[in-house]
């Protein structure tokens, strides 16, 4: 059963009570909010995700409540918490879908020291992946949005996780964080997917929601094996260009944007290196998307035939 | 009696827990800072089998963390031994940093968020200039607080290192100098042991690690340390059993120091609440009296959940968890010199980057310091 | 003027039981768990590094280029050991070595 079976009513209920129970990926959670402005929105941003049975282990147990005493109406706040352990300050009542979001990203971070978490985009074409790191500002999400509208499915926006056992990605299959600018050209560029009313003043700026493709949360569990490494950069003006990486240089690459590889040690320098090793590694300058998305269809293509 | 509690008892009571249950465990398990030391636990008990996909993947999540941080504690061990080498003080480790350092089994899967030395009293000013010398700074900030921590406390004002940020606490005694009790503190530092295979380093002999452990059972100020202080405890004191005669040491060392009363409650409690195997006549068996009146206060502390574990809704109090702190705090620091390195024989256009240890994900909001 | 020496630190050689390495493109990645250290080395900083990862052991420059030229007999030797100081310049920087105190 998915979110999009339950009644707008029901899920409304269930948020303000006892929770909504999902799966994204690996992770069960449960989502309670006392915020009901959220619920529409929420409902159709993890529309195709399935539900999970209240008996069954929760890995997350995550809360977004209205600000405390006085600041649940003056100046009103949201509260992150997971577990009652608040990671965050309060942020103003308006932003509680994106702290929503910035939460869960918090937790699989924070609590996930069992595989390899990048801070990337990772999409899949077929069973193969292509992981996107990047600093913020690189233009990744803009990117990762636009593949997911051009038939590459959604593993992740932001947190790419890799398994320590047999080195493929686990998809999340989440929605995908938009910013400022990236929140019209992806309106534009994918007029049916459902984006979030813009969300303004957050400490990234003006922040949209986009829900990922039903087909992206209905292959989640499908584990993809990455393929392709790839360090996208937004350059007004130029042409599309991929350069190749050196290993070595990938191997950095990957683990300084790893958020745990230090963290594990032994285990993170071998699934680092296994990635290097599986992975074609290379450089991206961009400015159209069109163009930018050619590219990944021809490595695609490249790699189905190399395999025939 | 608490899930936590009754699984550290009794591990193979794992085998009848539903998925339910298995949730409260692991999050209870993290509320006390105990999700390594219980995943260690369970696979010592021969359990690993019986523990489902999901809450074995936490445990190895907090069993792995922990492991990291032991790097970092053996590193930070060995540049407070290039700090204190020179001036000629001894470096003596207690707590968690001496677990770690020796090897112990009370330092498996355990977090420790900051490392603790003892020092000579009268070496204590030329121990203060040559941590700041090597990058150590002190926390205390003004002139009150400087004051208090040197005239009442038991230790320097807690350190920071400038550039690494790991936390150092400076002792003197293993009590304040107001407390009731006195043991003498030359008595730790004569009886202290090199640890074989890292010279220079030492720590307190087992069984002061142990009454230091016991002292400072009652002296934390957040109840929900106290089962984690008591596993320490536990597993410091199953070590020590492995060693016939061992255990007859640690009594007199008790009279010795004049610890006699804090290691009998001690024993009592961690034998009640952990089943930890204590010989006959150290037993857990308190007769009446004020011991016992504070035993079964704290008793119920202990066993009382550790956090709201209820099925409905999460309590709205915020409570700090010393694992975040743990995890956000103690990030070593990466590669220093690998551009350097790499400029060796490279070409110019080679594209290079520096790791750090600037996490390029933010979030939203400050992080809260724990 | 003495000859300039040098030798690993202690770092080095405590942390030396728990180096990984991985062969990459570019040469060697170098991963020190003790250290909390990933490098990247070319082959002649690697080499340049085997050779004084033993206790009590050092070298000079001249000791490590005739190392070098040993193994590579082809190599023009002033290029040889300007690749050389070049590693052992990084490899100091990185506090992998260090001169040698005079005693």
């Amino acid at each position: 059963m998915r979110i999009c079976d339950l009644s707008p009513s029901d899920f409304r209920a269930q948020l303000g009570g006892d929770g909504i129970r999902l799966a994204t990926g690996p992770f069960n959670c449960r989502l309670q909010s006392g915020i009901g402005e959220i619920a529409d929105e929420l409902a159709r941003l993890y529309a195709h995700h399935t539900l999970v049975a209240s008996s069954a282990f929760t890995d997350f147990h995550i809360a977004v409540q209205p600000g405390h005493g006085l600041r649940r109406w003056l100046r009103p706040q949201a509260l992150f918490s997971v577990d009652s352990v608040e990671p965050f300050t309060p942020l103003p009542r308006a932003q509680a879908l994106p702290m929503l979001e910035w939460g869960l990203n918090w937790c699989v971070t924070a609590y996930s020291q069992h595989i390899l978490v990048l801070h990337a985009a990772a999409v899949a074409r077929g069973n193969r992946a292509a992981i996107l790191p990047a600093p913020p500002g690189s233009g990744k999400s803009t990117l990762c949005a636009a593949l997911v509208n051009r038939g590459w499915r959604l593993l992740s926006d932001e947190l790419t996780l890799i398994s320590l056992e047999t080195g493929q990605v686990m998809g999340l299959a989440r929605p995908v964080n938009l910013k400022n600018a990236s929140i019209d050209i992806i309106r534009a560029y994918a007029p049916d997917a459902f984006l979030t009313r813009p969300v303004h003043d957050t400490t990234k700026g003006t922040v949209a929601l986009m829900a990922p493709t039903a087909a992206s949360v209905e292959a989640v569990d499908t584990p993809a094996t990455p393929t392709w490494m790839i360090l996208p950069r937004y350059r007004a003006g130029t042409d599309a260009t991929l350069t190749p990486m050196g290993s070595g240089n990938a191997f950095l690459q990957i683990a300084d944007n790893a958020m745990n590889y230090h963290i594990l040690g032994d285990r993170g320098f071998a699934a680092v290196g296994r990635m290097v090793d599986s992975c074609q590694s290379f450089g991206f300058e961009y400015s159209r998307l069109d163009d930018a998305i050619a590219v990944f269809d021809r490595l695609a293509a490249e790699a189905e035939s190399a395999a025939r | 009696m608490s899930l936590l509690v009754q699984v550290f008892r009794q591990p193979d009571e794992i085998q009848r827990l539903q998925a339910h249950e298995w949730d409260l465990l692991v999050r209870q398990a993290r509320h006390a800072n105990l999700l390594g030391r219980l995943h260690h636990r369970l696979l010592a008990a021969g359990l690993a089998a019986d523990i489902p996909q999901r809450p074995a993947n936490h445990l190895l999540s907090g069993a792995v963390m922990a492991g990291q941080q032991h790097h970092s504690i053996r590193r930070e061990v060995r540049f407070l031994r290039e700090a204190l080498a020179p001036a000629g003080i001894p470096l003596i480790l207690l707590k968690g940093a001496a677990y770690v350092a020796a090897g112990l089994p009370a330092a498996e899967g355990r977090l420790f968020a900051d490392v603790d030395i003892l020092v000579p009293r009268e070496q204590l000013g030329e121990a203060e200039s040559a941590l700041m010398m090597t990058g150590w700074q002190s926390t205390a900030l003004d002139a009150y607080d400087q004051r208090y921590y040197r005239r009442w406390m038991h230790e320097l004002p807690a350190m920071q290192h400038i550039f690494r940020g790991t936390a150092l606490d400076v002792h003197h005694t293993i009590l304040p100098p107001t407390a009731r009790l006195k043991p003498d503190p030359r008595l730790l530092v004569e009886a202290s042991v090199e640890i074989p295979g890292l010279p220079g380093v030492r720590t307190l002999a087992l069984p002061d690690l142990i009454l230091h452990s016991a002292t400072h059972l009652f002296h934390e100020g957040e109840p929900d340390n106290l089962l984690r202080d008591l596993t320490d405890l536990d597993a410091l004191l199953r070590h020590l059993g492995t060693t016939p005669g061992n255990w007859d040491v640690l009594t007199a060392r008790a009279r010795q120091l004049g610890l006699e009363g804090p290691l009998r409650l001690a024993l009592r409690y961690t034998c009640r609440v952990l089943g930890t195997p204590v010989p006959a006549g150290l037993d857990c068996l308190g007769a009446g009296g004020p011991g016992q009146r504070m035993l079964d206060a704290i008793y119920s502390r202990v066993l009382r959940p550790q956090h709201p574990s209820t099925a409905d809704m999460l309590s709205p109090l915020a409570r700090k968890s010393l694992y975040i702190r743990a995890h956000w705090l103690r990030m070593p620091p990466h590669l220093l010199a690998y551009h350097l390195a790499h400029k060796a024989l490279f070409p110019p256009a080679a594209l290079t980057k520096p790791l750090s240890d600037d996490k390029p994900y933010e979030e939203p909001g400050a992080k809260k310091a724990a | 003027m003495p000859v300039q020496r040098y030798v690993a630190t202690a770092a080095l050689l405590e942390g030396l039981q728990f180096v990984l390495w991985k062969e990459v493109d570019e040469g060697w990645v170098r991963f020190d768990p003790s250290a909390g250290q990933t490098l990247l080395l070319a082959p002649i900083s690697r080499f340049v590094l085997d050779q004084l990862a033993h206790p009590g052991r050092a070298l000079s420059v001249d000791d490590l280029s005739y190392a070098v030229l040993h193994e590579e007999p082809d190599a023009p030797p002033d290029d040889c050991r300007l690749a050389v100081s070049a590693a052992v310049d990084a490899l100091a920087a990185a506090r992998l070595i260090e001169q040698r105190r005079p005693s």
